[in-house]
């Protein structure tokens, strides 16, 4: 729920179903008690701390049965790419806790992750950059030297930098495996504009809708802080073909890079959630959230409008005021969880 | 020279010369003369009728009108407009 320097979906995700439904009762899910958006004025109605998805499934899913239980709710949108790692296996056992979830399939998930995209690219005819994936340390060490510096270093979920040295690549890549664990990825870094396509695959290969941004700001973390809607036909062909390609149901991130050696476009990763811009269509009356909650609940949704090209959002910080009532009671739920992380840096939801 | 590129079309223009290409979400300034142009183009008037268009409207000698129409004409090319 987090919209500072390193912003978060849920929070963005919680504005949107709030324009849509001004009363909807909305439960937040944190790792952190000072993720922002706890605090926000259209925030959530209450919030729970979680435990991380390393604590495992049958952690996970008994914090969200005590969750259920303290305020009840229906649906769930995980917004953690190891969330949805974690529950794309489970939703039996979720709907055995009265929990309605739509989620890719596990293995639609494992075929778009960091890891194997580079063959499934491949299969599909989408160009991506040059990518090697490596078990260790040491592995990554030899893509690197065969690649030739700069790279950039990826773990599964989440983080890249770019490195210039096989110094900087082991101190980045120990961090990394620390953080997420294995594999590690080597990527070779391009030039060129950064876009972004997000979007609702039905599950069956079709889009239920999709909106296409070119970045404007760079934030030294490498995140959108504005971007501007675009219309070029070869990025809605090339997620047209992902999406059928992948059969993908639910919420999606693409990244591309527009290549400037040949203007081609070329992916960079898939995200199987909202990204932490998902409010900004919303607010131009193309609500992927509320859309979203309406397929999981009706199997059907309201048509989402083809936003017009030019239109653009700038991320703008402003102060959001909590009292620390707010924080004990967050951290009284889940001590041994939240305790420890109250001083440790944000990754999630 | 005939234009009918649908990136040429697509472009937003307005009165003061800002130029956004929704494909590629980069945005421009072209002067005045090149909003002449660029708007020419867009109906599909030729390189000879601009060059006739400007030494009508800004006087200028029609070689000058010539060079400077051929050089942004390049330009719009290289941003693959054209």
């Amino acid at each position: 729920m987090h919209r500072g320097d390193n912003p978060q979906p849920g929070s963005s995700i919680v504005g949107a179903l709030r324009l849509a439904w001004p009363d909807a009762f909305i439960v937040g899910l944190v790792y952190n008690a000072f993720e922002s958006g706890i605090y926000a004025a259209d925030g959530p109605d209450v919030c729970h701390a979680m435990p991380y998805p390393t604590a495992g499934l049958a952690a996970y899913l008994t914090r969200l049965a005590e969750v259920k239980e303290a305020t009840p709710f229906d649906w769930f949108m995980p917004t953690f790419d190891a969330e949805i790692a974690l529950l794309a296996g489970a939703v039996g056992e979720l709907a055995g806790l009265g929990i309605g979830v739509v989620l890719p399939e596990p293995a639609t998930l494992t075929q778009c992750g960091k890891a194997r995209l580079p063959q499934v690219a491949a299969k599909w005819g989408v160009a991506i950059p040059d990518t090697a994936v490596a078990r260790d340390l040491s592995e990554a060490l030899e893509h690197a030297a065969l690649a030739g510096y700069p790279v950039f270093i990826k773990g599964p979920f989440y983080d890249a930098t770019l490195v210039r040295t096989p110094a900087a690549l082991a101190a980045a890549g120990a961090a990394i495996l620390a953080d997420w664990g294995p594999p590690l990825i080597v990527q070779e870094p391009l030039s060129g504009s950064e876009f972004n396509v997000m979007g609702l695959g039905d599950g069956t290969g079709g889009l239920l809708g999709h909106c296409a941004v070119r970045k404007l700001i760079i934030s030294d973390k490498g995140k959108g802080n504005g971007s501007v809607v675009v219309r070029d036909l070869r990025l809605d062909e090339i997620t047209r073909k992902v999406i059928a390609e992948t059969r993908w149901r639910g919420p999606f991130e693409l990244e591309f890079i527009r290549d400037q050696r040949d203007d081609a476009y070329r992916l960079i990763e898939i995200n199987p959630r909202f990204p932490a811009w998902a409010g900004f269509p919303a607010k131009l009356g193309a609500n992927f959230p509320a859309a979203w909650v309406e397929w999981m609940c009706c199997g059907t949704c309201r048509p989402l409008p083809t936003l017009p090209p030019g239109r653009f959002f700038l991320r703008h910080q402003i102060e959001v005021t909590g009292d620390m009532e707010q924080i004990a009671t967050l951290l009284e739920a889940l001590p041994e969880i939240t305790n420890q992380k109250l001083t440790t840096k944000s990754k999630a939801s | 020279m005939e234009t009918d590129s649908t990136r040429l079309a697509d472009l937003m223009l307005n009165d003061r010369g800002f130029v956004f290409d929704p494909n590629t979400g980069e945005s421009y300034q072209v002067s005045a003369t090149g909003l002449t142009c660029l708007r020419g183009l867009q109906r599909g008037a030729t390189v000879n009728e601009l060059v006739a268009e400007l030494v009508a409207t800004c006087g200028v000698e029609p070689i000058t009108a010539r060079c400077d129409t051929d050089a942004f004409v390049w330009e719009l090319n290289q941003l693959g407009w054209l």
